[in-house]
């Protein structure tokens, strides 16, 4: 297809303007998502705009131009895969791989050089890109073991030793979280919107009824792990500030920046029995880093819902 | 009416579903430009124009010439007779070893530097040291294969054994 972008005249009618004009935010938007993501993830914030709303509205560039190019283009996508059958392109090697008939198709070069790959060895080659992406980045999602072979991801790296030895999003420093904020003078704070304050400390919240959950945390960047924490029931804790019924929960957190400083999860999210306030991972008091001393989980919630370092908690209806 | 969807067709070149789906396109793609200008304002709007736009012209105009030249210059080096697909034992690490270079050159090339040391707490310097090892290792594994192949079509194509255009 590309020595077609080099044609001359580059317009010839109004149709093909068009489409060379959709075709630009087509290729334009994939490589625009790609790279933006990809530069997000690996924290190279070499773009001077905010990358949600870019990367939200670029998705919609891209979704547009793919629909209709896919739509005009699908009966000749269609008509050239059922012109060959894949079963006997796999069987046929570079000696007897020939180049497509010219016919009347447009899109076929009139007068190309001999074939330098097989058809199952440029299939192959993708194929075996794919893969190398794949080897490469998989880890980060499974965790465990294969954490070790996602070699370049960002997130397959080894946090250390014990029961808190999983990625961590942003660390305690980072987000300027001082020890003396967090140790025995730390309290949390259950708010309802009639104005009732209930103020608990960790060793109180260790004195609730306690429940453990095997949950993820599923970052939006691409990696996750499976852990298994202790805490108490958010909706055990909407009961205990007064408030059986909240149209919304508002979950603030002690650090400094970052757009998810403070939190809003829906009445779904609060009720279900495996939402928790979790004050142990995996039998251990959470690491600094994990959110000690208290730090939100739900289940099906993007990481960053996940609410670290929690400072107060209000229930709100309206 | 097939009179008027003929002149439809030359005045146009294509067919009406086609300009509804085109305008249908544009359409909504100027609808996502006009929000983003509304929640980010019109100078950073125009910087995610420049960059969706110059990734394409980027791609076409820059990154595909030199493919396309590095290719030709490759396959010039290796042409012999009988060696044609000598050249993809070269092409498919390089193509690997070079995507997964563009993919991860924020922390190959060390971009990221001090925002990923100090959000991760790790340094970022391991990561040129692990794809210079994939790269080599793509690379004798590519090698060690077009040698058993030799071995393969050389015993093959002895002279007594048939012609050496049997090879794969």
């Amino acid at each position: 297809m590309l020595p077609k972008l080099f044609l001359w005249p580059p317009v010839r009618s109004v149709t093909q303007a068009l489409e060379r004009l959709t075709l630009l935010l087509l290729v334009g938007g994939v490589l625009f998502e790609i790279v933006t993501g990809l530069l997000n993830i690996q924290y190279w914030y070499a773009f001077p705009f905010s990358f949600y709303t870019a990367h939200f509205y670029g998705a919609w560039v891209t979704i547009a131009a793919l629909v209709a190019h896919v739509a005009l283009k699908l009966p000749h996508m269609i008509k050239g895969l059922r012109s060959r059958s894949l079963r006997n392109e796999l069987r046929t090697p570079l000696e007897a791989t020939h180049p497509e008939d010219a016919g009347d198709d447009e899109l076929v070069v009139s007068d190309p050089k001999p074939a330098t790959i097989s058809r199952r060895g440029l299939l192959g080659a993708v194929g075996a890109g794919s893969a190398a992406l794949l080897v490469t980045t998989v880890g980060q999602t499974l965790g465990g073991p294969f954490r070790n072979i996602a070699l370049l991801a960002p997130r397959g790296r080894d946090q250390g030793d014990g029961p808190n030895d999983f990625p961590v999003n942003k660390p305690a420093a980072y987000r300027h979280i001082k020890p003396s904020q967090t140790g025995s003078s730390w309290r949390l704070t259950l708010a309802t919107a009639a104005g009732s304050m209930a103020s608990l400390s960790r060793p109180q919240l260790l004195e609730l009824g306690l429940h453990t959950y095997e949950l993820p945390i599923a970052c939006v960047e691409g990696w996750s792990t499976v852990q298994t924490w202790t805490g108490v029931r958010l909706r055990d804790l909407a009961a205990l500030a007064g408030e059986e019924g909240p149209d919304s929960v508002l979950v603030e957190s002690l650090q400094q920046g970052g757009a998810f400083g403070s939190v809003l999860l829906s009445p779904t999210q609060l009720l279900d029995p495996q939402s928790l306030l979790a004050l142990k991972v995996n039998g251990a008091d959470l690491s600094p880093d994990h959110g000690f001393p208290a730090r939100v989980i739900v289940p099906a919630a993007p990481g960053v819902h996940n609410t670290k370092w929690v400072r107060q908690i209000t229930f709100t209806k309206s | 009416m097939a009179q008027k969807l003929d002149i439809f067709r030359r005045r146009y070149g294509g067919s009406p579903l086609h300009l509804v789906a085109m305008v249908a396109s544009l359409a909504l793609a100027g609808f996502a430009g006009l929000k983003l200008t509304q929640s980010l304002g019109t100078s950073k709007t125009t910087a995610v124009a420049v960059w969706l736009i110059g990734a394409a012209v980027a791609h076409d105009l820059i990154l595909f010439p030199i493919y396309t030249l590095l290719d030709k210059a490759g396959t010039k080096l290796v042409a012999r007779p009988r060696r044609t697909s000598a050249i993809n034992f070269i092409r498919l690490p390089v193509l690997l070893s070079g995507m997964l270079f563009l993919v991860y050159v924020p922390l190959v090339g060390g971009f990221s530097g001090t925002t990923y040391e100090s959000i991760t707490g790790l340094p970022v310097s391991v990561y040129f040291g692990r794809w210079l090892l994939i790269t080599g290792a793509l690379f004798g594994l590519s090698g060690a294969l077009y040698a058993l192949k030799l071995g393969v079509s050389g015993s093959r194509g002895h002279p007594s054994h048939g012609s050496s255009t049997e090879s794969s």
